[in-house]
């Protein structure tokens, strides 16, 4: 009977270890069907378990649905072939080891040529030195990671949908001191290099501005007591709290700001939706949050694509998109429009040229900021607008742009890309 | 500053509470067979998940749905025993040491696979803050410290005045000598391992209700949970009740003193220090 209990359990495990992984073996494109279409094998590597998975799970949603969709509509035509696509998909469990090593194996063992997804900044860095430097003819194109050097170490086959969190932060600074804040506690996932380089920037504004920061306080990825952080930080007596880190971090911390009677205003850089929030705090602990972040998936400040594209993801996975799973929408689109631009699905360095060389398509669903006329700049970085959010009534209502200059961001970025050279 | 260590105090009190709870469980599975039960974890992590259900989905009230969960954790852990550790009992501990961290993966993929990757959080009917002077705390909060007293002394009660806690500690002591003189300590063992799975829903339940759940929570708590039991001497409840109360009181005293940046580092930092001039724990070779 033991026996046969260890047997089972041992059975259960096999076949959930083994569920994660990808298909079978091929090269990246192959022969389908009868009406000549062939099959185009798309590498997927992202967070679909560990902290990341917040935003991991939404953008393979949102990837998975737009080539549901196209392949449902019969395909895509390159040159004179049409094209259905089969993704490949892996987990990076949200750690860098785990993602360089299934990067390797999408490439070596899967064969494909392209990789999506890349919702955690760490794992993301990790890989794309390793795809900067080994693997030249691999195009990895990145959804939500805002990690400043994934786009900014100089790799002419990395490119990114999202801005860096800089970017935003510059725009987020300035805001804050507009607002008449001039004493600020930070509660912060500062070890991450997203939110590091956003409250960096963030910060040199607001004290440009004439703000001073009265406390840092740290947390880590995956913590959920803040209350240490949080009580050190009351005790300066700021005036305002600023939040950056993850959504589930992040309500975290707004729940018990406000469970130890802090009523004030707070500003976060999180992207997280109502949904995600509401699951750990109550309307009224919302009440008098900021969110200071790209336009991302606002669908209200964006256009039709948007509209539809949202209404598509509801109504296939009957819960709204998160604002992060639009980059990933929007990768998938670049892609495509990649591909048909420069006539070939296999020739990557192709695909980049043709991407960096067109200005922003119709198709998409962001608003973005086009730099010298161009969607993606020579760094392989786009620019989107930058709004500031406040909760009220239990969602998110739209206060105003945070204005930033993309050309000037693109340059210093291009510094950075030399420097690193 | 007094505020503000009022506050911490009083944050460092709850935290030690759901250490505490961890680690008595831990503790007496680690006591009677010497067994380093890296899976109780993942039991913590079912008991969470167990009290969601009937709390989330089945609208049972939250106390009856926790003592649900540790019924149901207290057969779970009977049944990894006899299933998982039994067979490896006479075995070189390596092989416990191994079953342990394979029965992680299997129930965390499980649990994974079930509930998904994303946290669930359960809900609770404490929902009242209290201002105490300066500090505040959640009733939430001051549940899961008078859970912890009541629990812990009645384990205290249970291992000193009845006759089966008087047969875990002879067993603790002396396997072989029990036998001889008449104890099951097949019984003990479950009794033992049920206990402390109970022990185990309970800290589930009350961290899936102040914080979430979710199913790679239990690497993290093993870790604290190894942590108290080191530091208080291992097999030892006194160790775990004084080891729990100092880790959880050190990582909120150093984060006001010192750094939040270090936070989770407070914990180790004390284990080694304190077992540099007692390499034994504070309670170890006395508390059994």
């Amino acid at each position: 009977m033991k026996r046969l209990i260890l047997s089972l359990i041992l059975i259960v495990t096999m076949v959930l270890t083994g569920c994660g992984g990808g298909s079978k073996a091929s090269t990246s494109t192959g022969s389908d069907e009868k009406g000549g279409t062939e099959t185009l094998r798309i590498g997927f590597n992202d967070s679909l378990t560990g902290a990341g998975a917040v935003y991991g799970l939404p953008q393979q949603n949102a990837i998975r649905l737009y080539f549901k969709q196209l392949n449902e509509a019969g395909g895509f035509e390159v040159g004179d072939k049409t094209y259905k696509v089969e993704l490949v998909e892996l987990d990076n469990k949200s750690d860098p080891t785990e993602a360089v090593s299934a990067t390797r194996k999408l490439i070596d063992k899967e064969g494909v040529n392209i990789i999506l997804g890349w919702a955690s900044s760490g794992a993301t860095k990790a890989v794309s030195a390793v795809i900067g430097v080994e693997y030249p003819d691999v195009f990895m194109l990145v959804g939500t990671a805002g990690e400043e050097s994934i786009t900014a170490d100089g790799y002419a086959n990395v490119a990114r949908i999202r801005p860096p969190g800089g970017y935003t932060g510059d725009a987020a600074g300035r805001f804050v001191a507009k607002e008449g804040v001039k004493n600020l506690a930070i509660i912060g996932q500062l070890k991450d290099a997203l939110y590091e380089q956003y409250t960096t920037h963030f910060v040199e504004e607001f004290e440009k501005a004439g703000g001073t920061i009265a406390k840092t306080e740290t947390f880590a990825l995956g913590d959920r007591d803040m209350y240490s952080q949080i009580s050190s930080a009351l005790a300066a007596k700021p005036e305002a709290i600023f939040v950056p880190g993850y959504v589930e971090q992040a309500a975290f911390v707004y729940r018990q700001l406000r469970e130890n009677g802090y009523d004030g205003k707070i500003y976060g850089f999180t992207g997280g939706s109502e949904a995600q929030f509401l699951e750990v705090a109550t309307p009224e602990q919302m009440e008098n949050v900021y969110d200071l972040r790209p336009v991302e998936g606002t669908i209200e400040a964006l256009g039709d694509n948007a509209k539809a594209y949202a209404e598509a993801y509801e109504a296939e996975y009957k819960e709204p998109a998160t604002p992060n799973a639009i980059y990933a929408w929007d990768s998938a689109i670049a892609l495509v429009e990649g591909m048909q631009a420069a006539g070939t699905v296999d020739d990557t360095k192709a695909i980049i040229k043709a991407l960096k060389d067109m200005p922003t398509p119709e198709s998409v669903a962001l608003k973005y900021v086009d730099v010298d006329g161009k969607w993606f700049d020579p760094n392989g970085q786009t620019y989107t607008s930058n709004i500031a959010l406040l909760f009220k009534d239990g969602k998110w209502t739209y206060v105003e742009d945070l204005p930033a200059d993309a050309s000037v961001y693109s340059k210093y970025m291009t510094s950075l890309a030399e420097a690193n050279k | 500053m007094f505020g503000e260590l009022t506050q911490q105090i009083l944050n460092g009190l709850v935290m030690g509470s759901y250490y505490i709870l961890i680690a008595v469980g831990l503790s007496i599975v680690f006591g009677v067979l010497s067994i380093p039960h890296f899976a109780h974890g993942s039991v913590v992590m079912v008991g969470g998940y167990v009290t969601f259900i009937f709390v989330n989905k089945l609208g049972v009230p939250f106390i009856l749905a926790m003592l649900i969960s540790m019924i149901l954790c207290a057969a779970f852990g009977i049944l990894l025993e006899r299933s998982a550790y039994r067979p490896v009992r006479n075995a070189p501990p390596i092989n416990a040491f191994i079953v342990a961290l394979g029965l992680v993966m299997i129930i965390d993929n499980l649990m994974t696979s079930i509930f998904g990757a994303n946290q669930v959080i359960i809900k609770s009917p404490f929902k009242s803050t209290y201002t105490i002077g300066s500090a505040h705390v959640t009733s939430l909060r001051l549940f899961m410290i008078g859970a912890c007293v009541v629990l812990v002394a009645a384990l205290i009660i249970f291992m000193k005045y009845t006759k089966l806690g008087k047969a875990v500690r002879a067993t603790s002591q002396n396997r072989e000598a029990s036998l001889i003189v008449g104890i099951n300590t097949n019984v003990v063992t479950a009794i033992v391992f049920g206990l402390g799975s109970a022990f185990g829903a309970v800290a589930g339940s009350l961290i899936g209700a102040l914080f979430a759940v979710y199913p790679t929570m239990g690497t993290f708590i093993t870790q604290k949970g190894f942590a108290v039991l080191i530091l208080g001497g291992l097999g030892s409840i006194p160790g775990a009740i004084v080891g729990g109360l100092i880790i959880g009181l050190t990582e909120n005293l150093g984060s006001m003193f010192i750094s939040s940046e270090y936070k989770d580092v407070f914990a180790f930092l004390i284990m080694i220090i304190i077992l540099i001039f007692k390499p034994s724990g504070l309670f170890g070779g006395k508390g059994k």
